[in-house]
């Protein structure tokens, strides 16, 4: 694998970026100090959900975790949390960690708390917890 | 010049007429002095006007004088013993029968006329200063004898235009009492009709009609106002008592006085309260075909209100109300059988749908006691398609309505199982063949509408075309889509026609009944009613009611007749309404319409409540995509609509809902649940309807996080 992520320190948008079917949604996949962020922006629903888990899935496996950032999200339905409850369960099962970031008030935090996935997932408030979380909790990286 | 007193003239003392009375007799002129060489004197100078002179020597004197009296002005001495006259003319102003007539004082001092002025700024009144001129004199008098002769004119010309009207009024009120339009009313109604008519007539205080009853003897009351001296029971029996010997004698009467009934008033309807005793009668029987069917009474309270002329009057109408009361009477009862098993066989409500109003009409024949033939019918095919039938069996009674009855049920079972209007007036023409054999015959025009597509397919066999008016305004008759009435001949093709209704447009199934009139080419018919069509509102109630007023004859209708309206209506004013394929790029199209929907028409909506609103919205769209169709093409309709202070909206599809599967799938209705006032789904065979509710202000959902 390239290790590439991990070598470069800023977060950096390149051929990760793919425009969602319907170009109404982004995924921006970047590293934080080691750590995969996927940016989602736009809007999730039943006309890109299965282009956003695409990109979500082919994530490097030795990564410790994920954090999904939903910051950037002005829409998304129960398709986009039907997503993150799939996700959730299948990086369970590789023990590797899944935050979402959503701050109170956005759009898609009111979707996370209708559903209760809130209380079944690590969601918090910014990103810097989100991946300084991850970095500690996480088995130390075979490249780093 | 002081006129002096002339000995061959008559007594002055008392009042008197001069002249005789006539039509264009002298107006009276009332002289007041206390002296009666001035009364002479007045006399000698008014002479010459040739008016009638009455004199009084006193105040008291001229005010009985007055009484008896018509004056036209009034000469008063100012000073005089008693009553002056001053107080006099005081007392003449304060009668409203004198208060008119016009005063000219005579004094002969300047501060009476003073006080005269002052007194009486403004009316009729004069002064004249002694000795007086009797030039001036005659002149002033002959002013205002002038003016009085002129408002008695236009009085006797009013009068006499009065009473031409009175006798118009008596012509016109004869021929209402024969009215056509009487005989379709009910016994009730047309008794209590011919009661106040007459009455009004011949200004009576009290009225009744006293008529033979299937079930009890002798007479009774049938309808009344005020009160009569009839038995207290309101029973006259044949040969007793006034009414009962005229009834049998089938006499006329006018009665006053001592020929009036001895016994008390009662009762006989309304107004009979404060009815001072009765003083004058017209008793006439009613006598129809040789038969007496009783009697109409007339009372007034003033003895001298009827005369010989308002009983001939009364006669000759009491032969017209017995005509019409025994029409009525004869047909009452058999009519009042078929008209409640005809209504019966009629549907009770007609299918609401919410893109149709539809309203419907009846009105038996007014001729026979016979049913009719004419049925209507209406019912929902499915969401979308609604069946509307109108037939009519010839031929009147109960085996017309049996047959309008099995008629009206063949069709609805096959416009259920789903025959198009031509299919099934094909297998409706089979039924008929098979069940009634030859010589029954019968018209059906059968359509259905579809509201969504904005379609019509029509079938007709025989009958008249349903007519269309557009929202425009423009009226045709669809003709195409006929055939040969049902009894004919079943080998029938399936004949039909679509055509294609907007938002606006209104369409009117008829019957023969409303087009057709006895010597009358039908066209004139179909002409009246494009015309009443053109006019009629919009409302189909009201429409129904127009069209019958404009088009039904005075004349009772020799045929029954239906009609049915139906109106196809538009989206709600300024609602979003979409079409859109079932595939997932629709959800976000579907939202982008609904985000820029809302910010035009519900601005006032917050953050929170539009964005709960799209979500629901894409979830109800989600969920069509996902478990309504298989993988063929196929639509789903959304709408939104402002419904006063909440956001309507509605997904419609025409799928079958698979049970959720997949991975994403199931927590769409919760969802939307949580997201709204009400959420309601409507499953069914043709499609689900999922239909929500937002109220403007708090978001629901605050409180009641699902856990």
């Amino acid at each position: 694998m390239t290790g590439a992520s991990g070598s470069e320190p800023s977060a950096r948008s390149g051929p990760e970026s793919t425009p969602a079917s319907g170009d109404i949604a982004h995924v921006a996949i970047q590293d934080h100090d080691g750590v995969p962020v996927a940016v989602i922006s736009g809007e999730v629903d039943i006309s890109n959900v299965d282009d956003i888990a695409r990109q979500l899935i082919a994530l490097p496996n030795f990564a410790p975790g994920l954090v999904v950032d939903l910051r950037p999200v002005d829409y998304m339905d129960s398709t986009g949390i039907s997503l993150l409850h799939d996700l959730a369960g299948r990086m369970r099962e590789r023990s590797q960690q899944l935050i979402v970031v959503c701050p109170p008030g956005s759009p898609p935090r009111r979707v996370l708390e209708l559903t209760g996935l809130i209380t079944r997932t690590t969601v918090v408030d910014d990103l810097a917890p989100a991946v300084h979380a991850i970095r500690h909790v996480a088995p130390v990286l075979p490249s780093s | 010049m002081q006129a002096a007193p002339d000995p061959d003239r008559q007594p002055v003392f008392a009042p008197s007429v001069v002249s005789p009375p006539g039509e264009e007799r002298p107006l009276g002129i009332l002289l007041v002095d206390d002296h009666k060489e001035n009364l002479a004197a007045l006399r000698a100078v008014l002479e010459p006007l040739g008016e009638r002179l009455v004199t009084a020597d006193s105040g008291e004197q001229a005010l009985r004088a007055l009484l008896r009296e018509d004056i036209a002005v009034i000469l008063l001495d100012v000073r005089m013993a008693g009553l002056d006259g001053l107080q006099t003319a005081r007392i003449i102003r304060a009668r409203p029968r004198t208060r008119h007539i016009p005063i000219i004082f005579l004094t002969a001092q300047v501060s009476d006329v003073e006080q005269i002025t002052l007194a009486y700024a403004s009316g009729a009144v004069d002064y004249v200063v002694k000795p007086f001129e009797p030039d001036i004199l005659r002149a002033k008098v002959s002013v205002f004898v002038e003016l009085s002769r002129e408002r008695s004119e236009r009085v006797r010309q009013s009068r006499a235009r009065a009473e031409a009207e009175a006798v118009a009024r008596t012509v016109r009120t004869l021929q209402i009492l024969s009215d056509a339009a009487l005989s379709h009313l009910e016994m009730g109604g047309l008794t209590s009709e011919l009661v106040e008519r007459a009455a009004t007539l011949f200004q009576a205080d009290a009225a009744c009609l006293l008529l033979r009853d299937e079930n009890a003897p002798g007479l009774g009351v049938h309808a009344g106002r005020g009160a009569l001296p009839v038995p207290a029971d309101g029973r006259v029996m044949l040969g007793d008592g006034t009414f009962g010997r005229l009834a049998v004698e089938r006499r006329t009467a006018l009665l006053v006085g001592d020929q009036l009934p001895l016994t008390e008033t009662v009762p006989v309807g309304e107004a009979a309260d404060d009815q001072a005793p009765i003083a004058c009668l017209l008793v006439v029987p009613l006598v129809a075909s040789d038969e007496l069917l009783g009697l109409i009474v007339l009372g007034a309270t003033a003895e001298d209100r009827f005369d010989a002329g308002d009983l001939e009057l009364l006669t000759l109408a009491a032969d017209r109300m017995a005509i019409a009361i025994d029409h009525v009477q004869r047909f009452a009862h058999g009519r009042q059988l078929v008209e409640t098993l005809q209504r019966s066989l009629l549907p009770d409500r007609l299918p609401h749908h919410p893109r149709l109003e539809l309203a419907a009409r009846y009105l038996p024949s007014g001729l026979a006691p016979q049913i009719g033939g004419d049925w209507y019918d209406a019912l929902e095919l499915d969401r979308d398609r609604t069946a509307v039938m109108i037939g009519d069996v010839v031929g009147h009674g109960v085996r017309a309505a049996t047959t309008m009855s099995e008629l009206r049920n063949a069709l609805r079972a096959f416009a259920v199982e789903g025959h198009g209007p031509g299919a099934a007036l094909h297998q409706l023409d089979r039924v008929v063949h098979a069940t009634f054999g030859p010589g029954m015959i019968a018209t059906v025009l059968f359509l259905i509408i579809d509201a969504s597509k904005g379609t019509v397919s029509i079938s007709r066999a025989g009958h008249p075309p349903p007519a269309l008016r557009t929202a425009g305004g423009e009226i045709r008759f669809l003709e195409t889509g006929s055939t040969l009435p049902l009894g004919i001949d079943d080998r029938r093709s399936a004949d039909e026609a679509e055509y294609t209704v907007s938002p606006g447009d209104t369409l009117l199934l008829f019957t023969d009944g409303l087009v057709e009139r006895r010597r009358e080419s039908i066209t004139t018919g179909f002409d009246r009613l494009r015309d009443a069509f053109t006019n009629a509102p919009a409302d189909v109630e009201e429409l129904c009611d127009y069209i019958l007023e404009r088009t039904v004859s005075e004349q009772a209708s020799h045929d029954d007749i239906a009609v049915l309206a139906v109106r196809v209506l538009g989206p709600p004013l300024g609602a979003l309404e979409l079409m859109l394929p079932a595939t997932a790029a629709s959800v976000p199209l579907a939202r982008h319409r609904l985000r820029a929907w809302l910010d035009e028409n519900v601005p006032e909506l917050d953050r929170v409540a539009r964005s709960d609103l799209e979500l629901a919205w894409s979830e109800a769209c989600t969920n069509v995509i996902r478990h309504a169709y298989g993988p063929a093409d196929a639509t789903f309709q959304a709408t939104a609509a402002r419904d006063d202070d909440a956001v309507a909206l509605q997904v419609r599809d025409s799928g079958q809902w698979r049970p959720p599967r997949g991975r994403h799938g199931g927590r769409g209705i919760a969802l939307m649940r949580e997201l709204c006032d009400a959420v309601l789904v409507d499953r069914r065979s043709e499609g689900t309807t999922v239909s929500m509710r937002r109220s403007f202000g708090d978001p629901p959902a605050e409180g009641r996080l699902a856990s």
